[in-house]
């Protein structure tokens, strides 16, 4: 179900991208669309909560007490009350439980994978006003370890209609994810599609097609450092330094250096069709390369990227068993996925027309 | 309004995140329209565009 949604945003994107032609000027709705897309991505990838369950509450306070996971809760209706009295608890001063009534919350516990009721002791004199209106929300709950209890501490979001997934270790920098995955598989896309029309050059010996391919080798580089330099700053706050020469930082530095020898070899020769020879054959060898060192060297060695050998699936993303992409998160993907894929297209598209324009003047 | 700000940060990050999509929109829709001009300018370089 996981791939479906995704290779159908893909798929929509590769479609409203190509539409009416990779070297056509695109019409002014694809324009707007494209445009538009990345706003609602963006929207979407930022504002809703990220809600996780008690069991991820209890974890994180367990490896690091103190720490503040956000839960989300509905409340069952009729067990939020007013407040009569307020009595402090004999064995703990800081704890209150509020007589005549306590809070009773329906929330998921991944453990038994069902709703579970659970009863939250309030560390506040005073219940919050969005607490007695009965409506679901997601709050800011840390687990204490010793006295085995959870401690509710302020509500971050009332009736939320969309949540993220609250991934361990991640916490808000799982909306990276948005913008870091899909800006990899671009420009695994933009190799493929400059090997394509390599091999196509090859067959028909036709300038064009080496335009297209030196076009999207160039946006699929791009591509690629922008996924490097966002997966720095991840690294910086997830992995402690920007560069550690992970396997997956040190492959897709590998990839750079050898796109970067393509255009090395398209700027040392000057005649035309040597050079779109030469340069075709070279983009099909380094394609080879290419699903090996973003898809392959990664996972079979022991690395910190998710997805690697120390891991027992093959990824957030890909895998049916991670729990990193809820459905909200997946849709929100494959949109993030889509706006991606037609941006790409259109600046692919550009480059193309402006190298068939320089093309013409030159003759 | 600006309490409000100070207190969610993300729609900070949100505003600045579209501000910037907003310079690359405009960037990308300018680029597109002088390149068209060009185009028109130049017949029969786009496929299609214009037989010569």
């Amino acid at each position: 179900m996981k791939a479906i949604i995704i290779i159908v945003g893909l798929g929509l994107g590769l479609f409203i991208g190509i539409y009416p032609g990779l070297t056509k000027p695109k019409p002014k709705f694809i324009k707007f669309f494209a445009l538009l897309i990345p706003v609602f991505t963006i929207f979407l990838t930022l504002l809703p909560p990220i809600a996780g369950t008690f069991e991820d509450a209890r974890i994180v306070g367990q490896r690091s007490p103190g720490k503040m996971v956000n839960v989300k809760l509905t409340p069952i209706p009729g067990t939020v009350r007013h407040v009569t009295t307020i009595k402090s608890l004999s064995d703990d001063p800081e704890d209150y439980i509020i007589t005549g009534g306590y809070e009773q919350f329906i929330a998921f516990d991944s453990q038994s994978g069902k709703n579970k009721v659970y009863k939250l002791v309030i560390n506040n004199k005073i219940i919050p006003k969005e607490l007695k209106e009965g409506k679901p929300l997601v709050s800011l709950i840390n687990y204490n370890a010793e006295k085995d209890k959870y401690y509710f501490n302020s509500i971050v979001s009332v009736d939320p209609i969309l949540t993220l997934p609250y991934v361990a270790s991640l916490g808000e920098l799982v909306r990276i994810l948005n913008y870091h995955v899909p800006s990899a598989w671009i420009a695994v896309l933009a190799f493929l599609i400059s090997m394509i029309f390599s091999v196509q050059y090859l067959r028909k010996r036709d300038i064009k097609y080496d335009v297209i391919s030196s076009s999207a080798a160039e946006v699929g580089t791009v591509y690629t450092i922008f996924a490097t330099v966002t997966g720095m700053f991840w690294a910086k706050f997830n992995w402690g330094s920007y560069w550690n020469w992970d396997p997956r930082e040190t492959s897709i530095f590998v990839l750079l250096l050898i796109y970067g020898a393509y255009f090395a070899l398209r700027s040392a020769i000057e005649k035309e069709d040597v050079k779109a020879r030469l340069s075709a054959v070279y983009s099909i060898l380094a394609f080879i390369t290419v699903p090996f060192f973003v898809f392959v060297l990664p996972r079979i060695t022991q690395s910190l990227h998710p997805g690697s050998a120390s891991e027992s699936n093959i990824g957030p993303v890909l895998s049916s068993q991670s729990d990193m992409l809820n459905t909200t998160k997946q849709y929100i993907f494959s949109l993030s996925m889509m706006s991606f894929t037609i941006i790409f297209l259109w600046i692919l598209n550009l480059r193309i027309r402006v190298g068939n324009l320089k093309l013409k003047i030159n003759n | 309004m600006i309490e409000f700000l100070i207190k969610h940060s993300i729609y900070i990050v949100l505003i600045i995140v579209l501000i910037i999509w907003a310079g690359i929109s405009f960037y990308l829709y300018s680029l597109d329209k002088k390149i068209s001009k060009l185009e028109k300018n130049i017949p029969d370089i786009v496929e299609g565009s214009k037989p010569s």
